[in-house]
């Protein structure tokens, strides 16, 4: 009987295989070499030497200062790790519970064919693809005291914060964070639109004849079976939770950040990096401490998250 | 007999976007109103900027308030774009340098991260080899493990291997990996190209670097091509980069960016000439591929 080799290349003779087999091998092996080279000196490398680094003091010395540093900032509510926790958990809270389903809208509305959807699809994903800079640059002029917002406070009469909204600790955070909601209100909206067209028109069809509403549609219908969909992108969310963070640098800006108490836990890692742009001058062992105990904090978590969505809730497939 | 209607479009409107109830009708309703707003301030700062960037910057010094807002200029001052390219500097790179720097970073960056995940994806979805779903899975763990603090080990490194502020060096050493976020949808991308053509050219006597280069990299070029302008909009558009790692050869954003921590209130409108500029190839590219991301993108349930 004649063999196939992968792919239903029909086996001539022996020697013949073992040439082609030989060359398919070269060729994979080749091609695969750079990824797998950078992959583990730029990923596992870089994630082994920051456990490593997470044991040493700034001059490489074997130390645990750096989990002391984690235990008297994270655990003390004035620390700079504990309020950055609490900015971070903040902006993923208004995230989850309030831009994901607002993302989740847009998108609906698009799949419905909402008056306009044909220019508001293009518009509603300016905020991907136009620079954040550009967008911030605007933003801040909007609601500078001297801008459109402070003229709106003063017509009413209402007292505008002395320093502007970015410049206040009471609202710096809001205001970061309702930024963010405005931007990026519809860049998730092709992922969604994406699942939603998957789903057999004729199950929707059959749904709405039977006298189906349109809310009905979408809690029983629709998101039921755009789950796998729906499912990847808040595990991808609940994963990343404490990289939750707002414009913070471009809004906000590096040291006014941590004076205003502003600053995030992915804020406080890049600002600790970057050092004021000073070359080595940042507190690295410092950072890799502190990631290493907010991933074995948050893992379980993660892991719980993970289970419940593929193992205890019932998986889609059509 | 049979009726015919002349210039009379019938359209039939499917009964999935029909407003059934007053209810719905209202929610829709208000819902396109909200769609409207929403839109309109998103578009926005792009027609703001426009209008900005031609004003003379002493007018721009003294119109604050609402009065600034909807002060609109009777001269256009088009000088203020030629100024752009001399008085944008950080670090002594004027914003014609800025321009440079920011297409070879552009051009690398988008070839080697597009190239390397074509290529890495097409392997791993057409070839069986021992080590295979490792590397698939391999990915899909590394999206899913939550792993904090790796930038100081990371910024320590690249200063290690000699790449800190290497320019184009640092790029090209550091974007030659295959196993990120872009090759989960490559996978998904080739597995659904046809083998039969690679068949054709075996059986023509043509080895797997033939049928890669010259069969499957052109079937999937109008994907690919989507994929890399998204990559290529997403580093015009990243100062974070440069500004750590490159401080040297500022890019446009990261040049603009600090650029932006300086700047008198006179300056603004040359700018914003700035920024226009940093609008003009996104929106260019945009305009190529919307149609294309509005009809492609979808991603499935990750099982790892």
């Amino acid at each position: 009987m004649q063999q196939e080799l992968p792919h239903g290349i029909p086996k001539k003779t022996k020697s013949s295989m073992g040439s082609f087999r030989r060359n398919q091998l070269i060729f994979i092996w080749s091609w695969l070499m750079p990824p797998i080279i950078s992959f583990l000196i730029f990923g596992a490398y870089e994630k082994l030497s920051s456990i490593m680094m997470a044991f040493q003091n700034r001059h490489g010395q074997f130390s645990f200062e750096n989990f002391e540093y984690f235990a008297k900032m994270m655990f003390n509510a004035e620390g700079d790790l504990f309020v950055a926790l609490k900015n971070t958990l903040t902006h993923f809270s208004v995230g989850l519970f309030l831009k994901f389903p607002f993302q989740l809208l847009i998108a609906y509305l698009i799949f419905k064919k909402v008056f306009g959807y044909k220019i508001w699809r293009y518009i509603f994903y300016f905020p991907a693809i136009i620079s954040n800079i550009a967008f911030t640059t605007v933003f801040k002029q909007v609601i500078h005291s001297e801008g459109l917002l402070g003229d709106i406070f003063a017509a009413f009469g209402w007292p505008f914060p002395a320093n502007g909204l970015l410049g206040n600790p009471a609202t710096v955070t809001p205001t970061v964070i309702a930024y963010g909601m405005w931007d990026s209100l519809g860049t998730q909206m092709l992922l969604f639109c994406g699942a939603m067209v998957r789903i057999p028109v004729e199950t929707l069809e059959s749904g709405r004849l039977d006298g189906v509403s349109a809310s009905r549609e979408f809690f029983q219908l629709i998101l039921p079976m755009m789950w796998p969909t729906l499912s990847t992108i808040l595990l991808l969310q609940i994963t990343g939770i404490l990289e939750a963070s707002g414009a913070l640098l471009l809004l906000v800006g590096d040291a006014a950040s941590f004076d205003l108490g502003a600053h995030t836990i992915t804020f406080w890692m890049w600002s600790q990096v970057y050092a004021g742009g000073e070359h080595m001058a940042g507190a690295y062992t410092r950072v890799c401490g502190v990631g290493l105990c907010l991933s074995i904090m948050v893992m379980p978590f993660v892991f719980f998250v993970k289970w419940i969505f593929t193992d205890v809730l019932p998986q889609v497939e059509y | 007999m049979q009726k015919v209607i002349k210039n009379k479009k019938i359209k039939e409107k499917s009964i999935l976007t029909q407003r059934v109830s007053v209810g719905e009708k209202i929610f829709f309703g208000v819902m396109a109103v909200f769609c409207a707003i929403y839109a309109f301030s998103l578009a926005f700062p792009v027609f703001w900027l426009l209008l900005k960037s031609v004003e003379d910057p002493g007018a721009y010094l003294f119109n604050r308030n609402l009065h600034g807002w909807l002060y609109v200029t009777d001269v256009i001052h088009w000088e203020n774009y030629a100024n752009a390219f001399t008085r944008i500097q950080d670090k002594g790179v004027n914003f014609f340098g800025m321009l440079t720097n920011s297409i070879w970073w552009v051009g690398i960056g988008t070839f080697q991260s597009i190239f390397w995940h074509a290529t890495t994806a097409y392997i791993v979805s057409k070839y069986r080899f021992i080590g295979r779903n490792f590397l698939y899975n391999l990915v899909i763990i590394n999206a899913l493990i939550p792993v904090y603090g790796t930038g100081g080990a990371g910024y320590k490194l690249i200063n290690d291997l000699g790449l800190y502020d290497q320019g184009p060096i640092y790029l090209i050493m550091t974007t030659f990996g295959g196993l990120g976020g872009s090759f989960l949808t490559m996978v998904g991308l080739f597995r659904g190209i046809s083998w039969e053509y690679a068949e054709a050219v075996y059986i023509d006597g043509g080895g797997d670097t033939t049928v890669y280069f010259k069969i499957m990299l052109p079937q999937a070029m109008p994907m690919l091509s989507a994929l890399a302008v998204s990559s290529a909009v997403g580093l015009w558009n990243n100062y974070n980069g440069p500004l750590v790692y490159l401080p040297s050869t500022p890019t446009v954003a990261s040049g603009l960016y600090k650029v932006s921590l300086t700047i008198e209130r006179a300056g603004y409108p040359i700018y914003f000439c700035g920024l226009v500029f940093t609008l003009i190839p996104v929106m260019i590219c945009y305009a190529f591929i919307a149609e294309k991301m509005m009809t492609n993108l979808s991603i499935g349930g990750l099982k790892g």
